[in-house]
């Protein structure tokens, strides 16, 4: 451990003190880890949760799940049809907003910045595992949300530090110099919350490697999480004092078939799927109110060319 | 890369403008309490409104563009994320920000409509940096870059300064009081551009 590096038994020590996951999510999760978990159960902890229980119908009657359907489905069909995974994620969708919004502060991200980086992640993930239909979509999407709760850790331990101070970046992996000052990087950190908040092993070994997929034994989804936080990267978001300096894995791009014309369309793809969350939740993508006036200026320029230079000219 | 034959021509069509308000893509541009206008990812605004400054937070690989008249006082920003708008048609339409040679066009005609003179603009870059050890396989700050400077140099439009590439972040301000444009970067600030003393 470098200079400033805190102990690992400080580290675990300050996971007690960091936001949980919202009550909802967190029962949910602790009880769709456990196969054998009953619908009824399920059922109890969606239902006062009236967002969560109307994003389940939505999906259950949606036409991927319901197709040939001649009826519409209740809650508690809707989680029998739905299944673990795909509840999970509706679960961490829904709830991660109140816990990734404030995070980030150490790498200067503005308010809001994580929560559309992590979801923006979690849609281009997702969509890479349809395209390869060998991975589970909901898996992948759950993931890649979670990838960066090791950032909540280090706000804590930053203690108000930014992370620019932390040691020159522009030329070498970020996770390296959090290393040397914390003693562990913001991956394996996420890991071991994850580990904490009862994640699935799958979701903890994704964010565990966000950074660095394994390279033996290859794990596809590790590879996709790696991919897309990359190409999130790309649509410029959660881009903060670590700048640019978490590299690709050659051998993930290879795998996960990244391409040029493909990482335009996903960075494309994930930009519009926060957009449009956002959009939906707080009226517009900054998550605050819009309050410029700037069409008023424009309404009354149209007809003000000058005639000078080539600008547009005043009719005669 | 096919580029606009004219696109930067004063009342020239903005591409794919929003008709209603002439104003093409601010529609998320933010007005903050202290005189700050936010310009997203894949955003846009122009204003001639001195007594604010436009903001960009954080740009990676996308690339900032700002436009300034010092006479009409008209500035404006652009942040653009990809090169083309042929990688996504529908995506270029429904928000031609996004993509540089759909975006630059349309800042520069919804500055003009402001009344911004185009012999007078004083135009500034900053952004286009590439993810860490990229081996050349996307580039994509690169072909931002390219993109970027094609359109400039087939429009006759002289970057005033430029601060791209590298791997770090950078946020960027245009002063509408008198068109200084500075950059944020791993801690510190500089000055891209400001007028003669």
């Amino acid at each position: 451990m470098g200079t400033g590096s805190v102990n690992l038994t400080t580290l675990l020590a300050s996971l007690d003190r960091l936001p949980a996951l919202p009550a909802t999510a967190a029962r949910a999760v602790s009880l769709l880890s456990k196969n054998s978990s009953s619908a009824a159960e399920i059922e109890r902890i969606f239902r006062v949760d009236e967002g969560l229980a109307a994003a389940t119908l939505r999906r259950a009657n949606s036409v991927t799940y319901a197709a040939g359907a001649s009826r519409s489905f209740g809650l508690k069909e809707s989680i029998t049809r739905l299944g673990n995974r795909t509840l999970m994620r509706l679960a961490l969708e829904h709830q991660a907003a109140s816990t990734l919004r404030d995070a980030g502060k150490c790498y200067g991200l503005e308010r809001g910045a994580l929560w559309r980086s992590s979801i923006g992640g979690a849609a281009v993930a997702e969509r890479i595992a349809q395209e390869s239909r060998t991975v589970d979509p909901d898996l992948c999407f759950s993931a890649a949300l979670l990838r960066d709760i090791g950032k909540l850790a280090l706000d804590a331990l930053a203690q108000g530090e930014r992370a620019m101070n932390w040691g020159r970046s522009v030329d070498r992996p970020f996770v390296d110099i959090e290393r040397e000052r914390f003693g562990a990087d913001h991956a394996e950190i996420g890991a071991l919350l994850a580990e904490k908040w009862s994640m699935p092993a799958e979701i903890v070994l994704a964010v565990r490697h966000h950074h660095a997929p394994p390279e033996s034994p290859i794990n596809a989804v590790c590879d996709i999480v790696h991919c897309a936080d990359c190409v999130t990267r790309w649509a410029g978001l959660g881009i903060g004092d670590d700048g640019m300096c978490h590299p690709l894995s050659p051998r993930a791009r290879d795998a996960v078939d990244l391409h040029r014309e493909r990482v335009e369309a996903l960075a494309a793809y994930g930009l519009e799927f926060v957009t449009t969350l956002d959009r939906e939740l707080h009226g517009n993508r900054t998550g605050e109110p819009r309050t410029t006036g700037e069409g008023d200026d424009v309404a009354g320029a149209l007809d003000t060319g000058t005639g000078t230079m080539g600008n547009r000219r005043k009719s005669a | 890369m096919s580029v606009p034959s004219t696109p930067l021509q004063p009342g020239a069509t903005p591409l794919g403008g929003s008709p209603g308000t002439g104003l093409g893509a601010p529609r998320s541009s933010l007005a903050l309490p202290e005189s700050k206008i936010v310009v997203g990812v894949a955003d846009m605004t122009v204003s001639r409104d001195a007594g604010r400054s436009i903001v960009t937070y954080a740009l990676g690989s996308c690339i900032g563009v700002t436009l300034y008249d010092p006479i009409a006082k008209v500035g404006g920003m652009l942040h653009f994320m990809l090169p083309e708008g042929k990688t996504s048609p529908e995506k270029a339409k429904a928000n031609p920000a996004m993509f540089a040679d759909t975006g630059i066009p349309l800042l520069f005609n919804n500055a003009y409509k402001l009344g911004a003179n185009r012999a007078k603009l004083i135009v500034c870059a900053a952004g286009g940096a590439e993810i860490l050890a990229e081996d050349g396989h996307f580039r994509i700050g690169a072909r931002n870059r390219t993109m970027l400077r094609k359109i400039f140099w087939q429009n006759n439009v002289l970057l005033s300064a430029d601060e791209t590439g590298g791997t770090q972040s950078r946020t960027v301000t245009l002063s509408l009081a008198t068109g200084t444009v500075s950059i944020r970067s791993q801690g510190k600030e500089s000055v891209l551009w400001a007028p003669a003393a």
